[in-house]
């Protein structure tokens, strides 16, 4: 059903996930609290609420820490419906002199920009309503922005670019897709390519 | 108004007393109330009697919300309520300090110790109190948010329970993750 964890952190394929069993629901409520130190706290929260809790994060680092926490919290993570990616990010104006840095400050963007894609991916399920947006802006912002809605996740984008020699052109394209969400990806992912050539030439 | 008495009884077989508006804050509590179920004493197993008051507490403030409570404090006022016309500045501003007043409490109320916390949100997951599993399960996300891996174990005394390769490749990750995220 969820196919996406072995994508994520390549750790499932080590071990088998199967054999455990978390504890659902209420346990008995009295646990003595002379032990306190030692009890996993959330140990006695069912899955259901702690999905509330992953849900009301929102962050998608957040999220991705708490995936590396503990076994339980790595398998609820991909199951949480809201997730907000927001990578805002300011490319100097003179990138042309600041090379290595800006050069440095675009792997940083793209390279962020897979991540999303994979976090995405961990949310891939067939087809999927897939909203995207693109609107480039004026001389100085290169902004794309995506709301992806996969089946019951909703990831917002919001990617910005700001540099001045992108004078270009003012264009409105807003795509709506009914397609393989990864097929869309793919061009979001071309379409950043571009904006990073344009960028470099 | 009717605002007859309700009993709780905890899992500990103590019994608290809560008004039933108050208690109409609880969805559960409130289809009990409706469905004419109630002789005497809810009984509620899953909620022990520590946390009982805790959450009688919040439906007390929190009861009369979109009702009635509300009505009988302003219920001098109500008449006059055609006639002024400055009536809904004055409202505006009573609703103004009740909701400063309500977060103040809420502040207040929501001072104490991660074991509560966890009962807290269990309780009113059971109860169906809808505001009170808010603030609860904001207060727990504020916990996850912007810490480490290592940081929200500690928080929440979980035990890692991945194997030690798991563990190697997991602050790989980390790691990667944090110089690919340093940006910002």
């Amino acid at each position: 059903m969820f196919r996406h964890q072995s994508l994520f952190l390549h750790v499932s394929s080590q071990t088998d996930l199967r054999g455990r069993i978390w504890p659902e629901l209420y346990q008995e409520p009295e646990t003595e609290p002379e032990s306190e130190a030692e009890i996993d706290h959330f140990d006695r929260v069912p899955n259901s609420l702690l999905l509330i809790v992953f849900n009301k994060i929102g962050d998608v680092k957040a999220l991705g820490r708490c995936c590396l926490v503990s076994r339980r919290f790595h398998d609820l993570v991909p199951q949480v419906d809201d997730v907000e990616v927001r990578v805002d990010c300011v490319i100097s104006d003179d990138y042309a002199s600041s090379d290595a840095s800006a050069a440095d400050k675009n792997i940083g963007v793209f390279s962020n920009y897979k991540q999303i894609i994979s976090i995405d991916s961990l949310f891939l399920s067939s087809t999927s309503f897939l909203f995207l947006l693109f609107l480039t802006s004026f001389s100085f912002y290169f902004v794309l922005c995506g709301t992806f809605k996969y089946n019951r996740t909703t990831v917002n984008l919001q990617f910005a670019t700001k540099q001045s020699e992108f004078k270009a052109c003012v264009a409105n394209v807003i795509a709506r897709l009914e397609d393989e969400a990864g097929t869309v990806l793919s061009a979001m992912l071309e379409a950043t390519k571009n904006a990073e050539r344009k960028i470099k030439t | 108004m009717s605002s007859t008495k309700i009993f709780l009884k905890s899992s500990d077989d103590k019994t608290f007393e809560i008004d039933e508006t108050a208690a109409r804050a609880s969805e559960t509590l409130k289809n009990i109330i409706d469905g004419g179920c109630l002789d005497g004493v809810i009984p509620l197993p899953n909620v022990s009697s520590n946390i009982l008051p805790k959450v009688i507490e919040y439906c007390k403030k929190h009861g009369g919300d979109n009702g009635s409570s509300k009505k009988i404090a302003n219920g001098g006022v109500d008449k006059d309520k055609e006639i002024l016309p400055d009536y809904d500045e004055e409202e505006d501003k009573r609703e103004k300090v009740r909701v400063d007043e309500l977060k103040k409490w809420e502040e207040e109320y929501m001072d104490f110790d991660q074991q509560v916390l966890y009962d807290l949100m269990l309780a009113a997951n059971y109860l169906h109190i809808k505001g009170l599993l808010d603030l609860t399960v904001e207060k727990a996300a504020s916990m996850i948010r912007g810490r480490t891996p290592d940081q929200i174990r500690e928080n929440f005394n979980i035990n890692s329970d991945f194997t030690p390769e798991e563990e190697e490749e997991m602050i790989l990750i980390e790691d990667e993750w944090d110089d690919e995220w340093a940006f910002d």
